[in-house]
C-alpha cells in the first residue's frame, strides 16, 4: 500500500472506523511522520462523528392554516363547494358563530347556490328510437301475398275470361222470391157436385236455389278455340218444374250439381298440391314425359302457375327464355310483372 | 348502448341538457335544435358510447355545440373570462332567485357553464373538466371566482335595497 497525498483520505476515513491492519497503520503512521501537517487533518477526521438527532422536537401545528378574517372566505367557498375537512367545518362553525360579518358572508354565499329549475324538454318522444322491423322477404314471397290479396279480393268477383273453361252458370228461377204463393188451377168438387169457380187454397212454390257451376277443365273445347275471344259464357236454362209441389215447407228440390256429371274431378275440389300432381300425372301419361324425375322446375312452375291462374281468376303467368348466353325468369299478375335476368353459367 | 338504454338516457338526461343549453343560450328554440342534435349525435354513436358515459358525452357535445353557435353568431366576448359590469342591474327584484339569475347571466361563459354543471347537475371538478375541456384545477378556479362573483353581486343589491 502506499499512502500518498491523493489517496490519504481513504486511509484516514478506514484508520478513524478500526478498518486498517497494523501493517497499513504503521505504513500510515510513517506517512503523517513525513507529513506533519495532515496529522492534524486526521485529528479533525476523527471529531467529525454524527451525533443523533432524535431529541429535536418539530412543532406541526404552527404549519397549519386556521380560520381567521384573511382567510375565513376560502373556508366559506370551500364549504359551500363541499371540498372541507371535518375539522375545517368545525373551526368554521366555531370562527363564525364568534364573528357577525363571517356569519352574513357566509349566508350570502349559501344563497350563491343556484336551484335548478323545473324545465322540461318539450316532446321528449320524438327523440326516442322506436324499435323497427325490417321485412326481409324473398321475391317469391312478395310474389305470393299478391296472390293472396288477388285471391282474396277477387274471389266473389264475376269470373273473366279463361281460356280453358267454361263458365255455366244455372239461369235463376222466373219465380219471384218474394212471391211463393201462386193461383190454384185445379178444379175443386163441391159436396153438390157442383165446381167451384176460383180454388182459394193457395199453393206455395219453394224457390230454386241458384247452382253455380266452377269453371272446369275441357280440353277438347280448348283446344279447338284459337280466339279467345270467342269463348262465352254458358248459360244452362233452369228447368221449370212441370208438377206444382203442394205446400210442404220442409221438401226441397234436389241440388243440380253439374260438375258431377263430368269424369274428372271439379278443379274448385283440388286443393294446390293435388292440382299440380293431377297436372303432372296427365303429363306422364300422355308420354310429354316418361319418367316424373325428369320433368324440369319450369314445367312444375307452369303447372302451379295455371292452378293459380285459375283458384285467383287473374292472368298469371310464368315465362322463362334464354337468350344469347342470358336467362330471363318471369312471373306476372295481372298489370304486375317481375323478371329477373341472369348469365348463363359457361 | 342498448336502444332501450338510448331511450332510458333520453328520460333521464333530456330535460337536464336542455335546461342547461336553454340557460347558457336563452333562446328555446336554438336550445330544442342543439339538444336534438345532440341525441341525433348519440343515437349515430350509441354503438360506441356506454351507457354510463351517455350524460358526460351529451353534456360535452351540448357544450360544443353551443360553443360553435357561439363563434358562428359573433358571440364569442362572452366566453372570455371577465365578469360584465356588476353595477349594471335592474332596480326592481321580487325575490333571490332573480337577482342570482340576473348575476348568473353576468358570468363569464365559462364560469356559467362551470357553476350550472356543478349545481344544477352535481357533477365533480373531474368530470366539469372533461365536459368543457379543462383542467380540474382551472375549473375549481373558475367556480370559486363564480361563486365571488355571485357573493358580491348579492352583497351589492343589499347595499343598493
Amino acid at each position: 500500500m502506499n499512502i500518498n497525498p491523493h489517496n490519504y483520505e481513504a486511509f484516514f476515513l478506514d484508520y478513524v472506523e478500526g478498518n486498517l491492519s497494523a501493517e497499513v497503520v504503521a505504513e500510515l503512521i510513517l506517512f503523517l511522520e513525513e507529513n506533519p501537517a495532515l496529522k492534524e487533518e486526521l485529528d479533525d477526521f476523527s471529531i467529525l462523528e454524527i451525533s443523533s438527532v432524535s431529541d429535536i422536537s418539530f412543532n406541526k401545528e404552527n404549519l397549519k392554516v386556521h380560520v381567521n378574517k384573511t382567510n375565513v372566505e376560502e373556508f366559506i367557498i370551500g364549504s359551500i363547494e363541499g371540498i372541507n375537512s371535518q375539522t375545517d367545518e368545525e373551526e368554521l362553525a366555531e370562527f363564525v358563530n364568534t364573528d357577525a360579518p363571517s356569519l352574513r358572508l357566509l349566508n350570502r354565499y349559501k344563497n350563491t347556490i343556484l336551484v335548478a329549475p323545473e324545465v322540461n324538454f318539450p316532446k321528449k318522444d320524438s327523440l326516442k328510437k322506436r324499435s323497427r322491423v325490417i321485412v326481409l322477404y324473398p321475391l317469391i314471397g312478395a310474389v305470393a301475398s299478391f296472390l293472396i290479396f288477388f285471391m282474396i279480393s277477387n274471389g266473389t268477383e264475376q269470373q273473366e275470361y279463361n281460356p280453358q273453361a267454361i263458365i255455366a252458370t244455372e239461369a235463376s228461377s222466373e219465380v219471384e222470391e218474394e212471391n211463393h204463393f201462386i193461383v190454384n188451377e185445379t178444379p175443386v168438387i163441391l159436396e153438390n157436385g157442383k165446381k167451384e169457380e176460383n180454388n182459394s187454397t193457395p199453393i206455395k212454390v219453394s224457390p230454386i236455389e241458384e247452382n253455380y257451376i266452377a269453371p272446369r277443365q275441357n280440353k277438347d273445347l280448348a283446344l279447338e278455340l284459337k280466339d279467345s275471344s270467342e269463348v262465352l259464357p254458358l248459360e244452362i236454362e233452369t228447368p221449370i218444374p212441370d208438377v206444382l209441389i203442394v205446400v210442404n215447407e220442409t221438401s226441397n228440390i234436389p241440388k243440380i250439381d253439374l260438375a258431377t256429371s263430368f269424369d274428372e274431378p271439379s278443379n274448385s275440389d283440388l286443393t294446390m298440391n293435388e292440382w299440380a300432381n293431377h297436372q303432372i300425372r296427365n303429363k306422364v301419361l300422355n308420354q310429354e314425359s316418361d319418367d316424373v324425375s325428369k320433368i324440369k322446375t319450369a314445367e312444375v312452375l307452369n303447372a302451379i302457375v295455371g292452378g293459380l291462374n285459375k283458384v285467383s281468376k287473374q292472368e298469371i303467368a310464368y315465362n322463362n327464355t334464354s337468350n344469347e348466353g342470358y336467362t330471363t325468369k318471369g312471373f306476372s299478375v295481372g298489370k304486375f310483372e317481375f323478371y329477373r335476368t341472369k348469365r348463363n353459367k359457361l | 348502448m342498448t336502444r332501450k338504454e338510448y331511450n332510458t338516457a333520453v328520460d333521464s338526461h333530456a330535460d337536464g341538457l336542455y335546461r342547461f343549453i336553454l340557460k347558457s343560450m336563452k333562446d328555446t328554440d336554438v336550445a330544442k335544435d342543439v339538444v336534438q342534435d345532440v341525441f341525433t349525435k348519440l343515437w349515430e354513436k350509441h354503438v360506441d358510447v356506454q351507457f354510463e358515459k351517455s350524460k358526460s358525452y351529451l353534456f360535452t357535445a351540448g357544450y360544443r355545440t353551443m360553443i360553435d353557435y357561439f363563434r358562428k353568431n359573433n358571440r364569442l366576448s362572452s366566453m372570455e373570462d371577465s365578469h360584465q359590469d356588476m353595477q349594471q342591474h335592474s332596480e326592481q327584484y321580487s325575490d333571490l332567485k332573480e337577482i342570482l339569475d340576473e348575476a348568473v347571466e353576468k358570468l363569464p361563459e365559462v364560469q356559467k357553464s362551470a357553476i350550472l354543471l356543478r349545481d344544477y347537475e352535481g357533477y365533480s371538478y373531474k368530470e366539469i373538466g372533461e365536459i368543457l375541456d379543462l383542467q380540474e384545477s382551472q375549473v375549481k378556479v373558475y367556480i370559486f371566482r363564480a361563486r365571488k362573483f355571485l357573493q358580491n353581486y348579492l352583497k351589492s343589491i343589499e347595499t343598493v335595497i
